[in-house]
């Protein structure tokens, strides 16, 4: 994983994990590999990774079991709220970057769906050849 | 902390290599010499004692010389002075592997002179009586031993004592790096060497008078008690050397840079 | 206990100011980069806790204050010059067993097998970036307070350096601290609690990594030369 160094590194291992608990890489109720080895994976400091983590087990994403290592939350729900964050936090890009282009909002909402249907388009196409 | 026979046993381990490396260079020597003389049809039983008597000494002063080298870079090398053990000891015992090596060379060479001596035993006898009186007239009087071990001694001592010299002077205008801007540094390093030097050979000197005394009394079979107290002179001036030598190691002399 | 406290601390060499009015105080657990130009003074430094270089002031290494007790607790990044060429890795790692007490040898054996080093090898035989996989396994296998790591990865190339950065994570002892120089930020940036900039003889930032990216949101490289821009203006 490559850290873009002008962002905290602790807060780029925790979209790290929310991002492979959403392509499903982390499943519900699985272990993460111990602090010095995700250290080590991440090549970064242990007492980032262990920040990292703390706050993961703080907002509820993580669950520590003493004794037996860190645990992705089984709690539908909570990774429910989760994805809609992050789905927002993505759109929120997009929107302040558009809205910042002096575009209303309905031109936003058509440019928007013209993009998908050329998306669409194109990936049909590149399935076709 | 390191323990000081560890330590000694670092120390000592590669010193006692290279003595050995001149050990075998030494032995080559005499058997090439000898071969050359067996080529040449002069060959007898005494021909290795001989050829050895040729070579023994330049062993023991390249011996001397390597030893005094190794005990200054093993105070300037990071590798050692970064262990932790005080610096009178660390001082001590770099001393101490290199009496131990020098007295191991030595008597080396005495096995090396019983082995051609007794080899070319006959020869000898027969062609100097003269040296076989010489033993038998001295050999059981307490003087002549008395007068040996004194001689063995003042030759340890010496060395100690030339080692010990070339650390101070070494050690002197190491610390003066601490205190001086470089250009002033060098000029108090002459003074320093020529004052130590000359200290020294005032030292020398005496020695000479020491060791020539000594001859006079093994050939006159006299007393040699007086010798014991100029060893105990020459002692008294390595303790003060060590002591010196250790403040200003602890104080000032730092190891070259990596 | 701090890893580290330097109060006071002032070097001279040849009437030449190193080092002056140097205070640092270093928690244990971390790791803190040691930045600066070249002859700015971070090996003075380091030899300077290590005992080698003889300042004034007062450094306490753990609690240890003399530079005897003080070598117990640090481990330096020596570069092996005390020993002959022609000796074997083996013999050098012998020498550690026998003369560091805190010398861990099955440490020792899987760092040298993480780093690939081969004991029959001998010390002239090796490149540059394995004699210094070689410093840093050596190294990292005595059990201490304070790493001092200097400079461990000019010139070498780019898989040993990250062959030794893991190394760095992985057997870093969790309580410890280690301190290690550098030039270039940006190759350690991701491994750093803390930073601190020796500049101007002395000790002149100390900060943490993620402190810097958070409140200045700046890359670590950026503001170490941020540092120096407009810096010809000495004081």
């Amino acid at each position: 994983m490559k850290f873009d160094d002008k962002v905290p590194i602790y807060y780029q291992i925790k979209q790290h994990v929310y991002h492979e608990m959403m392509t499903g890489a982390l499943q519900p109720g699985a272990k993460l590999p111990a602090v010095r080895q995700l250290a080590l994976d991440l090549t970064v400091n242990v007492n980032t990774v262990q920040r990292a983590l703390s706050e993961l087990i703080a907002e509820g994403t993580l669950v520590s079991q003493r004794g037996k290592g860190n645990f992705v939350t089984s709690d539908q729900e909570l990774i429910a709220r989760l994805k809609e964050t992050l789905i927002m936090t993505q759109l929120a890009v997009a929107y302040d970057q558009l809205h910042g282009l002096n575009m209303s909002d309905d031109e936003i909402i058509t440019s928007m769906q013209r993009y998908i249907k050329q998306r669409e388009v194109q990936t049909d196409d590149s399935i076709n050849d | 902390m390191t323990s000081s026979w560890s330590l000694f046993k670092a120390f000592s381990w590669p010193r006692f290599m290279r003595m050995n490396l001149l050990l075998g260079l030494e032995l080559l020597a005499v058997v090439v010499t000898s071969l050359w003389t067996a080529i040449k049809g002069n060959f007898t039983t005494a021909t290795l004692f001989y050829n050895l008597c040729a070579w023994a000494m330049l062993p023991l002063l390249v011996g001397f010389v390597m030893l005094a080298v190794n005990n200054e870079k093993t105070v300037r090398a990071t590798t050692y002075r970064l262990l932790p053990i005080s610096d009178w000891k660390f001082y001590t015992l770099n001393l101490t592997a290199s009496l131990v090596n020098m007295i191991y060379l030595w008597l080396m060479q005495a096995i090396l002179f019983a082995l051609t001596l007794t080899l070319g035993w006959s020869t000898l006898t027969t062609g100097f009586n003269m040296s076989a009186m010489f033993f038998n007239q001295f050999s059981l009087s307490s003087g002549f031993w008395q007068a040996i071990a004194g001689a063995f001694l003042v030759i340890i001592l010496a060395m100690v004592l030339v080692w010990s010299t070339i650390s101070l002077i070494h050690f002197a205008t190491n610390a003066t790096a601490g205190f001086l801007p470089r250009f002033r540094q060098q000029f108090v390093n002459v003074i320093i060497t020529i004052v130590v030097i000359y200290i020294a050979f005032r030292v020398a000197s005496a020695l000479i008078g020491m060791v020539s005394y000594l001859s006079s009394q093994l050939v006159n079979q006299g007393n040699v008690s007086s010798v014991w107290t100029s060893i105990l002179v020459m002692l008294a001036v390595i303790l003060v050397e060590g002591v010196i030598n250790t403040l200003v190691l602890q104080k000032w002399v730092e190891p070259t840079l990596n | 206990m701090t890893a580290l406290t330097i109060k006071d601390l002032r070097y001279k060499h040849n009437q030449h100011l190193i080092l002056h009015d140097v205070q640092l105080e270093l928690a244990p657990g971390k790791i803190i980069g040691l930045l600066g130009e070249n002859g700015a003074g971070k090996t003075t430094l380091m030899r300077l806790i290590t005992g080698s270089a003889k300042g004034k002031g007062t450094i306490e290494v753990n609690g240890a204050t003399t530079a005897v007790t003080r070598k117990q607790q640090v481990s330096f990044t020596d570069h092996l010059n005390g020993f002959n060429s022609g000796i074997k890795l083996q013999q050098i790692v012998k020498f550690y067993q026998s003369v560091y007490p805190d010398f861990n040898s099955d440490r020792y054996q899987e760092l040298s097998t993480f780093l690939n080093l081969d004991g029959q090898q001998k010390l002239a035989a090796l490149s540059k970036g394995t004699r210094e996989k070689l410093i840093i396994a050596l190294t990292l296998s005595r059990q201490v307070a304070l790493y001092l790591l200097d400079e461990p990865f000019s010139g070498i190339d780019s898989m040993s350096r990250k062959k030794i950065i893991n190394s760095i994570i992985k057997w870093t002892p969790d309580n410890a601290t280690l301190l290690i120089s550098d030039h270039y930020v940006t190759e350690i940036a991701p491994i750093l609690d803390e930073i601190v900039v020796v500049k101007d003889q002395t000790v002149s930032v100390h900060k943490g990594a993620d402190e810097i990216r958070d409140q200045q949101g700046m890359e670590l490289e950026d503001y170490y030369e941020s540092l120096y821009a407009g810096g010809d203006t000495h004081d």
